[in-house]
């Protein structure tokens, strides 16, 4: 830690010099305190300052050690575990605009006027898509949308998935039903929710689409596309009966989704749906030998949906507003405003590809350390090879201690870190 | 601190940093965290060259990208600039193309009329078309607020040996890069504008991949030899593999995306469903002037004409006549007559103007001289360099020979490792054309982790060498 501590103090050193050559300054901030961004490093510091810039995850930092101001210090990308921002209208990326004071500051509410944000789930669900990251974003969401006593609250999970693990379905049912529903307006806005994330939306009573919407395709399968059967199968498709009762939809419609079964409707005068898993209804909506997905226009038309919308304006007045106070700061392409929870979805889901993309690097690079230090025979190279290898071991083990499915995929089984820590210890024994 | 070169200002340089002197300057991010400031000479894939300016004293560098964290363009003072320009030594090009109509008689810049901006969407799609220069071009339009947008679509339908392909052949698979490069269009666009300009599609030839993004969109036309389609494939993307009821699931969730685009551009999605199912029956009538689809054989009663029948009965088959010639149904395959008869097209236009007239703006309208053409070249470019580079590269890497004494393993390695970041940072950076296979790779060379590990197994070398 010291020695890392030496190695920081010496990168300010030449960033000051490179200032001095340019004359560029980089403290941004006009404040002399510093806003309590916390970087947290791979090596297990935490650097609690003022992200004064950053670009593709580097930052330059302003922060005290033992009450001496350091301004600007470089922290590469490589070097980050994650980031938490105190103030991230502030602390915004080079090439943002500044933020908008209402999206950095709680604002006074407006009487009769809901607060709402928008939440994506993207990625696979039990990975990028999970029930923690949603449960951890709670008490961000409280912050933003104000007391429940002061009006509604508006949740708008915008979902575009391909589906992933079914593990993780009951999870963020569980969330959703026990933490979600009963605080906030929950509502599905789907761009694409297919399989698992169509399972998982499924909960909601309240669904709507985007105009390229779709939703649908949940038969489960394993390996080279076989499909469930048997027991788990009906356990599966019990689970999603009990799942339609909950978001008041109709069963025959999950079941067409899941197996081969055909789908029709009556839409009766009073423009009422009744649905049979047959083909005698008038409409037939999945033929039989089809797995069925709606479309925009098959889910209104049946009732599935409560409407399409393209913007978050339009879903407003789906939703019965005539005005909806969008919490959040702008950002440049995006359809709606980011609030702190919005960050903390991405957030995740960046940390989760970071280390599903690298998860077999850190494993072969842990590997090589480790047949490096059993095959050194002075103590002092050994020990630099196990300290290799404690360096990438931590990592792993963070990784699956943040991202549990990451150690299930991967087939770690309990006890493996504690037997890694044994082997390293016995390795410096020698 | 890689290959620092010092060198006096050449002439070429200093004329650079006179012609320059009002523009904001670059800045070179290193990634150890030090910024300097000056003006980027040249730049090529490993090095740029870099005149730094201190206290009115100017001095030409040379980094090694495999320092440099990022390039920042400063805004030029005139003319086109941002992190898209070319690199110095690029000549500017000049002519028109045959497509581009003369310039009015009397033409002065005339403020009221309507600009127009041409994007050219040449190539193949997921190597020259893909979003990294679609990005670039959006920049560069919205420099001067088009009113209209016209997008070219006349991507390359050919096989490896360059040879035309057929319309059944067929890439659904490329859908998932069309929804990468859509919202550029529909999200991007309007924000970097500031408004909304209209988006008119032109279509030559969208095959494949490229056939959904014009779906997203309300408006097309189409020259009258255009075909869109090659996408008539979905069915048999998993051959045999695994249960049906697997498949059919991912069929369903491949067409869901593809309805949506449809629908999001106003379009029957069984349109988009006839050219992507072989086992699809569709037909059409005509109805008070309405196109009337029917997912039955035509029924010669009702006046219906069939667009595609079920392919996947042996007798309803597609010959090989039929194929050769473009006429099979097993599939869709839309061109000019039938696009307008579906009401999918407003209009055939062979030219621009012709296009332009359709619009009815011909008359009187601004023709924007973008760089969007360079755009598309230079990128291509890039890839193909990179592709060149990534071969000398590898073969370097090869060659290095870790011998001798301490000092020459030590450097040898070092040089081992600098290749190693420099061919990762090239497929990182090509990744999006990578992703879908068509960035070339030299044989043998591993995947980004792979050479990712083997950096670090030479590293520990490194460490147990002494």
């Amino acid at each position: 830690m010291r020695t890392r501590l030496v190695q920081g103090l010496s990168r300010f050193a030449a960033t000051l010099a490179a200032l001095v050559l340019t004359g560029a300054v980089l403290v941004g901030g006009a404040t002399p305190a510093f806003a309590a961004d916390k970087i947290y490093l791979k090596d297990g510091r935490v650097i609690e300052g003022e992200i004064v810039r950053e670009h593709d995850g580097s930052v330059w930092v302003n922060y005290k050690i033992g009450g001496v101001e350091q301004n600007g210090v470089f922290f590469s990308s490589s070097m980050i575990d994650r980031i938490e921002r105190d103030a991230p209208a502030e602390a915004a990326p080079i090439e943002a605009k500044p933020a908008p004071e209402s999206a950095a500051k709680a604002q006074p509410r407006r009487p009769g006027v809901p607060r709402a944000v928008v939440l994506t789930l993207e990625g696979t669900v039990g990975l990028e898509f999970a029930a923690k990251p949603l449960k951890d974003a709670i008490p961000m969401l409280e912050a933003q949308l104000g007391p429940a006593e002061d009006g509604e609250r508006v949740v708008v999970l915008k979902v575009n998935s391909g589906g992933g693990l079914l593990l993780e379905i009951e999870h963020l049912h569980k969330v959703l039903e026990e933490e979600y529903k009963p605080r906030f307006r929950t509502v599905a806005w789907i761009e694409s929710a297919i399989s698992a994330a169509a399972m998982t939306s499924h909960i909601l009573e309240e669904i709507y689409f985007m105009p390229q919407g779709n939703y649908g395709a949940c038969t489960g399968y394993s390996g080279p596309l076989v499909a469930m059967k048997d027991r788990p199968l009906e356990e599966v498709l019990y689970m999603m009966e009990k799942v339609s009762a909950k978001g008041n939809h109709p069963i025959p419609i999950m079941r067409s989704m899941q197996i081969d079964e055909p789908l029709s409707a009556n839409i009766g005068g009073d423009g009422q749906v009744s649905w049979y898993n047959t083909d005698e209804g008038e409409f037939l909506v999945n033929p039989k030998g089809r797995i069925l997905t709606f479309n925009a226009n098959t889910a209104t038309k049946f009732k599935f949906s409560k409407g399409t919308a393209a913007t978050v304006d339009e879903l407003a007045k789906l939703l019965g507003y005539q005005e909806v106070e969008w919490v959040g700061r702008p950002e440049a392409g995006s359809l709606f405003p980011i609030s702190k929870a919005e960050e903390h979805q991405r957030w995740w889901r960046e940390s989760v590809e970071e280390t599903t993309s690298r998860f077999n690097e850190y494993f072969a690079k842990y590997q090589i350390s480790v047949q490096n230090a059993a095959s050194s025979q002075d103590r002092a190279e050994r020990g630099m090879f196990v300290g290799a290898a404690r360096r990438e071991l931590a990592i792993i083990e963070r990784a699956c201690k943040e991202h549990p499915n990451i150690k299930l995929l991967n087939g770690i089984p309990d006890g493996w870190f504690e037997e890694q820590h044994e082997l390293l210890r016995d390795l410096m024994r020698q | 601190m890689g290959a620092v070169l010092a060198a006096g200002v050449a002439p070429a340089a200093a004329q650079a940093a006179q012609a320059q002197a009002d523009d904001a300057p670059d800045q070179l991010i290193f990634k150890d965290g030090r910024i300097i400031q000056g003006k980027v000479i040249e730049e090529t894939e490993t090095h740029v060259k870099f005149l730094v300016v201190v206290a009115g004293i100017s001095g030409e560098q040379t980094y090694s990208k495999t320092d440099i964290l990022a390039i920042e363009r400063g805004e030029r003072a005139e003319g086109e600039g941002g992190e898209e320009a070319p690199p110095a030594t690029t000549t500017p090009r000049s002519g028109e193309g045959p497509d581009k109509p003369a310039a009015p008689e009397g033409d002065e810049a005339d403020d009221g009329a309507p600009s127009v901006y041409v994007i050219e969407l040449k190539g193949k799609f997921g190597r020259d078309i893909t979003m990294t220069p679609i990005r670039n071009i959006i920049k560069d339009a919205a420099k001067h607020k088009p009113d209209y947008v016209i997008v070219v679509a006349d991507n390359a339908w050919t096989f490896q040996d360059g040879s035309e392909a057929p319309n059944d052949a067929a890439l659904f698979g490329q859908i998932f890069l069309a929804e990468d490069i859509e919202p550029i269009f529909t999200a991007e666009m309007p924000q970097i504008f500031g408004y909304e300009p209209e988006v008119i599609f032109w279509v030559k030839s969208a095959m494949g991949g490229m056939a959904f993004l014009p779906f997203n969109f309300d408006t097309m036309y189409f020259s009258s030899g255009a075909r869109m389609g090659g996408i008539g494939n979905l069915i048999y993307q998993y051959g045999n593999t695994g249960d049906e009821m697997v498949r059919e699931k991912l069929f369903s969730a491949g067409m869901g995306h593809a309805e949506g685009m449809a629908i999001h551009g106003g379009y029957d999605p069984r349109i988009i469903r006839a050219m992507a199912r072989t086992d699809y029956v569709l037909s059409y009538r005509i109805e008070n002037g309405q196109v009337v689809l029917v997912e039955n054989e035509p029924r010669p009663e009702f006046n219906e004409y069939l667009l595609t029948d079920d392919g996947t009965i042996s007798e309803q088959q597609d010959t090989d006549r039929e194929l050769a010639r473009g006429e099979g149904n097993d599939t869709l395959t839309l061109t000019a007559k039938v696009a307008h008869d579906l009401g999918v097209s407003k209009g055939t236009a062979d030219t621009l103007d012709a296009l332009l007239y359709e619009l009815q703006i011909e008359r009187r309208h601004r023709l924007i001289e973008g760089r969007s053409e360079r755009i598309m070249e230079e990128w291509s470019d890039s890839v193909r360099n990179a592709e060149r580079s990534l071969k000398r590269l590898w073969k370097e890497f090869a060659e290095i020979q870790v011998q001798g004494e301490r000092r020459e393993r030590t450097m040898a390695r070092a040089r081992q490792m600098r290749t190693l970041d420099q061919i990762i940072q090239l497929l990182e950076k090509y990744a999006e054309v990578d992703k879908l296979g068509l960035f070339e790779h030299p044989e043998g060379l591993p995947d980004v982790p792979s050479l990712r590990v083997l950096r670090e197994q030479i590293r520990q070398e490194q460490m147990k060498d002494r």
